[in-house]
């Protein structure tokens, strides 16, 4: 029969205050959309061809008036941004693979410190998605308007083309 | 074993049981039946190294004004014992068979309360040879010769501990719900140009289930004496160490 004494109770004991709980559903989801986040994103960076984040529109093309200086402008800006995001989501992409580590890919009770990583570790991922899509946002609406400014050019400069010709041809006859 | 060996008569008288009035304690101690008395001890033939202990471990508690109280003597039982309470019943188990212990890895889970009141103790040099815990578990849900089962006596989360784990799963929730609003919302200025496909839904996750009610379990520790055994099982000396709620 084996018995255990109280030095070898406490030297193995632990404290139910402090015992290890499992994350909760909602945190489990962030921690899988923080990882998606940080894999894309980091993806992103790494193959993209490296002159696709110097690229500028130019006047006289697509782009018209001061819509070429705004989109001018955010790409400034994402560039100087770009490389600070990435250092932010490489680490943030390591805090989140030590989560999911420890936890035993979520499965597992960890200590209260992760769960507080775990949400603090959604920060940087969601201000990640938030800027790409305020600048991809951005940038689509500057097309979009782009784009529909060119449909009534053409539309009106078809309209006058074909005005002139109908009353060309109404003339003649 | 010396069976034949001469009575021993225990001379230090057992401290106060009134200082335990708490909680369900009293029913435990009266359930568990033991032998407390300092005439009925001398009945039992024990060694004089384990009444020298005793005798120094009730002095010491008293020295140091430990909450150790001396509760009887009784055999230091294999398996769960059961024992009736008056609204609950009780299985006093060896700690090296727990099934909450062995479910940690055969480490203890105690309060930080606790946990400080038994490193107090073994401070002043006091050691006992085995430790037994006592479990409170509903009233006719353990009969005699059923053992105790995790499901049983397994406690809930810390309360606070989940209050906070269940803050922080809002605030995850509310990040990205918040992120999925910002996506839609931008993307819904693009004139519908580009399809509002990253919508985040994320529910409130339930908080741990915690039982409403929680029991209490009492930490024993004994003085074994192998040189009497009763029914094969070492005859022991028995003192209340420690007791707790779970929601405390």
């Amino acid at each position: 029969m084996e018995f255990i004494s109280l030095s070898q109770l406490l030297r193995g004991s632990r404290v139910y205050e402090r015992l290890p709980q499992p994350l909760q559903d909602a945190l489990k989801r962030s921690v899988w959309y923080t990882l998606i986040t940080e894999i894309a994103a980091l993806s992103l960076f790494i193959f993209l061809p490296n002159h696709i984040w110097w690229t500028h529109v130019q006047p006289g093309g697509f782009f018209l008036g001061p819509s070429v200086d705004i989109t001018n402008a955010m790409l400034d800006i994402a560039v100087v941004v770009l490389p600070y995001l990435m250092v932010i989501n490489l680490f943030n992409l390591f805090l989140t693979l030590s989560i999911l580590t420890v936890s035993l890919l979520l499965m597992g009770p960890v200590h209260e410190p992760f769960h507080w990583l775990a949400t603090a570790n959604a920060l940087p991922a969601g201000l990640n998605i938030v800027l790409t899509t305020i600048t991809v946002g951005f940038l689509a609406i500057i097309v979009i308007i782009n784009a529909i400014i060119w449909v009534i050019i053409i539309t009106v400069a078809i309209s006058l083309i074909f005005g002139a010709l109908m009353a060309l041809f109404s003339s003649s006859r | 074993m010396n069976k034949q060996r001469s009575f021993q008569t225990i001379s230090v008288e057992a401290p106060q049981r009134q200082t335990l009035a708490q909680g369900r304690y009293p029913d435990m101690v009266q359930a568990l039946a033991m032998r407390s008395s300092t005439h009925e001890m001398s009945l039992f033939p024990f060694h004089p190294t384990t009444i020298r202990r005793h005798e120094w471990t009730l002095a010491t508690a008293e020295r140091h004004r430990l909450p150790v109280v001396f509760i009887g003597c009784a055999p230091a039982n294999e398996g769960t014992k059961v024992f009736k309470g008056v609204e609950t019943d009780w299985g006093l188990i060896n700690i090296a068979e727990d099934p909450h212990y062995l479910d940690q890895d055969r480490r203890a889970v105690m309060p930080l309360r606790v946990q400080h009141e038994l490193r107090t103790i073994a401070r002043t040099g006091m050691d006992f040879e085995a430790i037994y815990i006592a479990h409170e578990v509903e009233k006719h849900s353990l009969v005699p010769g059923q053992s105790l089962t995790l499901e049983m006596i397994a406690p809930p989360a810390p309360e606070d501990f989940t209050k906070r784990s269940s803050m922080l799963n809002v605030a995850a929730d509310g990040i990205w719900s918040g992120i999925g609003k910002i996506i839609t919302g931008t993307l819904r200025l693009g004139a519908n140009a580009l399809s509002a496909g990253a919508s985040v839904s994320a529910g409130v996750a339930s908080g741990f289930s915690s039982s409403a009610y929680s029991y209490d379990p009492i930490i024993f520790g004994l003085h074994i004496d192998r040189s009497v055994q009763i029914e094969g099982c070492p005859l022991a000396l028995w003192y209340y160490l420690a007791s707790w709620t779970w929601e405390a």
